[in-house]
């Protein structure tokens, strides 16, 4: 009986969840972080269910707003405008605006990092033009759509599917941001230029910027994102359209299996990128037969080529820019520690020396053989 | 002469209506016949005595008539009456007395049937297998498991039990199987009982259990055929007089999963209608609690869309979670227990009223939500799926347990209250067999023959807890 007091007392200990009826909960699924006048400017995006009437529920988007000195004193300040606790436990975006970006991006980590009740498995978007509220304001045409819902989905296909931009999730951006030797990548949004003539669709995500030194690189073009991408083996099928004989084709990237690593032989960095990839044939405007040896070859080693530029591209860009996406410096910090303060810093990308083999096979060329042009 | 011992026994049965006294003359002698007109059954006194001495030729004695009568009655039902109370015993067993002027008397048994035939199994329901069961006649019942195992390693052990009552209770086990000290164990426990009446076998089952648990450690059973498969296991059964339900021992924690059924039907459909109800036991237990934990602590663990559902149909309504689980739950238990009590007539006017107007209703009216009914008839709908009412009921307990830690402490609450369960269940045995054979102690080969069930010619082996002579079935 002593020992199932004791146990009994200990659950009390252990758990640090609070008693919290669900209706009193305002569930936010996203949220927006704004900086005006010193002040941290919130937008939470409530997920507010009417009551059930003839079995029918109508969801609505509402976005409380709050602000303060810092973010969790914003956050109680919700309380004095809402009847509803607000809840994060289902944050799946967390979008931060221009001002923030500009000037207190590393302020804004800390209490995300620190509460427990936030999850960190949301999506981050960073914008650089517009504030978080603009985004996170539910379209007119749909008052009642979820502005996170679609944007979560948006975010998930095009990684999967476009490969220029990344779903990264807050704890891994904030993983890569606090680890030495890499710099986290975050996928931008903006709002649609023209949006009555654009009504489907109000914001883009377009491109992955750089986050260093608590400030904003230049983003990457959809080249040097679909080279990281596939470095980071990221995305399911993307199109690519490397020429032959001078005319585009469309051929599709499957599954990328890359392996990157990291060798310092006689004071030489050398870096090591191999990329398994499996393509397939998807446009051709040519009346050529892709199932001759021959020209599969030659379509083959275009694809490569393609590839290899995209890299090389992404390569040129960290040397420009000084940063270091692919993590090269994390990777010296782990297995040649002892050597990490050396190469700290300099810039690695002009000093490595890249070893880059592709191996791709083609061997799927849809419905019909010869091009139909 | 008669007519004093006629005196006597009216006297010291207190003139009890129901005890005839027949005078009847043969050659100037008289003899006395007694009997009790409720037990006894007319036409056997007609059959093996009036008719029987009406063309009797030699000298009447007491000897002459004893003789005649054994030779000429098919039954060896003739028997001594060793003094005065072995006569009162007699009279109240269905026997008539034949009392002579000079000589001791004698008693033929001319029992009248009062049970009722052999009928389906009530609460053992099955749709294929034998569809016999036992009833409340002790020498059907032993016929019953007679006809089936026609060895004479099958040993019935009689007791009589109760002081006022005298009910017979019969130990049956397979010598060349059951293991000896469990026997011994068992007819230690019954002689050691004191008690004026033994009423059902139920009264047996609770004075001789190990640990007074809701869960049952001795297992009852109605269908002979489930009896004689246990005893073939190596168990013992406990039968008594006037009950329709054998004492199964020992009885495992496993058992308590398997349906009669299951031994009838191809080993891949009931492998996968036992897994349904290991589910459905984890539902029976968990689902309220785990309802109340997600939407007062743990709210984070549903995803977004179930979790806004939930919260639109918790909208409005007045009572915390746990409020309206417990009320829902004892407007089930009322339902089910007015529902066992009534005339089958009425059965349907509960379930209406049950299902219209306490669950719709109460919906509308807003005082619970629809998805808390939806939680706890799935929960009880699923504990209803245990044939055993022991196990319903021990389910119901610890459904409550649960969702009581659950409003304490969310889903942490929930698996100290699972821890306890399991702590429980590990801690009891059933004769000195643990409870959870054959998990605790692990056994694989086992654990395997009763998660999931096996080819019959496969599972060849009997449990070595059980027996300690014949491991393999079919080598005896």
């Amino acid at each position: 009986m002593k020992k199932i007091i004791i146990l009994f007392t200990t659950i009390f200990l252990l758990s640090g969840c609070s008693y919290m009826d669900l209706e009193d909960l305002a569930i936010i699924s996203a949220i927006g972080v704004d900086y005006d006048n010193d002040k941290f400017k919130l937008s939470a995006q409530v997920m507010d269910t009417g009551q059930v009437e003839n079995g029918s529920m109508e969801e609505k988007s509402i976005i409380y707003e709050s602000e303060g000195e810092t973010i969790a004193k914003a956050i109680r300040n919700f309380s004095e405008k809402y009847p509803k606790n607000v809840y994060f436990g289902h944050l799946e975006v967390t979008v931060l605006g221009k001002d923030i970006v500009k000037n207190k991006i590393s302020d804004t980590f800390d209490y995300f990092m620190r509460s427990p009740e936030v999850r960190s498995s949301g999506f981050i978007l960073i914008s650089e033009e517009d504030t978080a509220r603009k985004i996170l304001e539910p379209q007119n045409e749909k008052p009642n759509s979820f502005a996170s819902e679609q944007l979560k989905s948006s975010l998930e296909g095009a990684t999967k599917r476009n490969g220029s931009v990344n779903d990264i999730t807050f704890e891994e951006f904030l993983s890569n941001y606090l680890q030495k030797g890499i710099d986290p990548v975050v996928p931008l949004i903006k709002l649609n230029e023209n949006q009555s003539e654009n009504k489907s669709s109000k914001t883009t995500i377009e491109n992955l910027a750089v986050v260093k030194n608590n400030s904003i690189k230049k983003s990457l073009n959809d080249e040097q994102s679909i080279a990281y991408n596939t470095i980071n083996n990221k995305y399911y099928d993307i199109v690519i359209t490397p020429k032959h004989d001078g005319k585009p084709f469309g051929a599709l990237l499957l599954n990328p299996k890359s392996k990157m690593d990291v060798k310092i032989e006689n004071n030489k960095l050398n870096v090591n990128i191999k990329i398994k990839v499996e393509t397939k044939l998807n446009e051709l405007d040519e009346k050529i037969d892709p199932t001759n040896p021959k020209i599969r070859n030659s379509l083959n080693s275009e694809i490569k080529g393609e590839l290899k530029k995209y890299i090389k591209s992404l390569i040129n860009y960290c040397k420009d820019e000084d940063v270091d996406v692919l993590g090269i410096g994390n990777m010296i910090y782990k297995n040649y520690y002892k050597d990490y303060d050396k190469y700290k810093d300099k810039n690695l990308y002009d000093i490595a020396n890249f070893n880059i083999s592709i191996d791709s096979k083609m061997y799927r060329f849809g419905k019909i053989r010869k091009g139909a042009a | 002469m008669i007519d004093k011992k006629i005196e006597t026994i009216k006297k010291d049965f207190k003139n009890s209506p129901d005890i005839i006294f027949r005078k009847i003359k043969i050659k100037n002698k008289e003899l006395l016949l007694v009997f009790n007109a409720s037990l006894t059954r007319s036409d056997n006194i007609n059959d093996f005595i009036l008719k029987k001495l009406t063309n009797f030729d030699k000298k009447i004695t007491r000897d002459n008539i004893y003789n005649h009568l054994q030779n000429v009655i098919p039954e060896n039902i003739l028997t001594d009456v060793k003094d005065k109370n072995d006569l009162y015993t007699k009279i109240n067993s269905g026997f008539t007395i034949v009392i002579f002027e000079n000589g001791a008397p004698f008693a033929i048994e001319t029992k009248e049937d009062l049970s009722r035939g052999v009928s389906e199994p009530l609460t053992e329901k099955s749709i294929s297998g034998p569809k016999d069961a036992f009833t409340e006649n002790y020498q059907t019942n032993i016929g019953l498991i007679r006809k089936r195992i026609k060895t004479n390693n099958l040993v019935i052990e009689e007791q009589t039990v109760g002081k006022q009552t005298k009910t017979k209770v019969a130990i049956f086990y397979m010598d060349n199987i059951a293991k000896k000290s469990l026997v011994d164990d068992i007819k230690n426990r019954i002689e050691k009982i004191d008690i004026d009446g033994i009423l059902d076998s139920t009264y047996i089952k609770e004075i001789i259990e190990d640990d007074h648990s809701a869960f049952p450690t001795i297992e009852t059973t109605e269908r002979p055929d489930n009896a004689s498969l246990y005893l073939l296991d190596g168990k013992v059964c406990i039968m008594v007089e006037n009950s329709p339900f054998l004492l199964v021992i020992p009885t495992f924690f496993s058992d308590l999963f398997h349906a009669s059924e299951d031994h009838y039907q191809s080993h891949i459909n009931v492998s996968f209608t036992r897994i349904i109800r290991y589910i459905a036991f984890a539902f029976a237990i968990f689902l309220p609690a785990f309802y109340i934990a997600v939407t007062t602590y743990n709210h984070e663990t549903i995803p977004v869309t179930l979790l806004t559902n939930f919260e639109a149909q918790r909208e409005g309504v007045p009572f915390p979670a746990i409020v309206e689980a417990l009320g829902l739950t004892l407007v089930f238990e009322i339902l089910r227990e007015s529902d066992i009590r009534m005339p089958h007539l009425s059965g349907t006017a509960i379930s209406i009223l049950g299902a219209i107007v306490l669950g719709d209703a109460a919906v509308a009216a807003g005082i619970v939500s629809p998805i808390m009914v939806i939680v706890i008839a799935l929960s009880s709908i699923c504990s209803l799926m245990f044939s055993h009412i022991g196990m319903v009921n021990a389910i119901r307990l610890w459904r409550i347990i649960f969702m009581i830690f659950a409003t304490l402490a969310g889903i942490i609450g929930i698996f100290f209250a699972l821890f306890l369960l399991i702590a429980h269940l590990s801690n009891l045995k059933s004769f000195g067999k643990p409870y959870m054979y054959p998990l605790i102690p692990l056994n694989k080969k086992f654990l395997k023959g009763v998660i999931v069930k096996e080819k019959i010619e496969n599972d060849n082996k009997r449990m070595p807890i059980l027996t300690n002579k014949n491991y393999t079935r079919s080598r005896l």
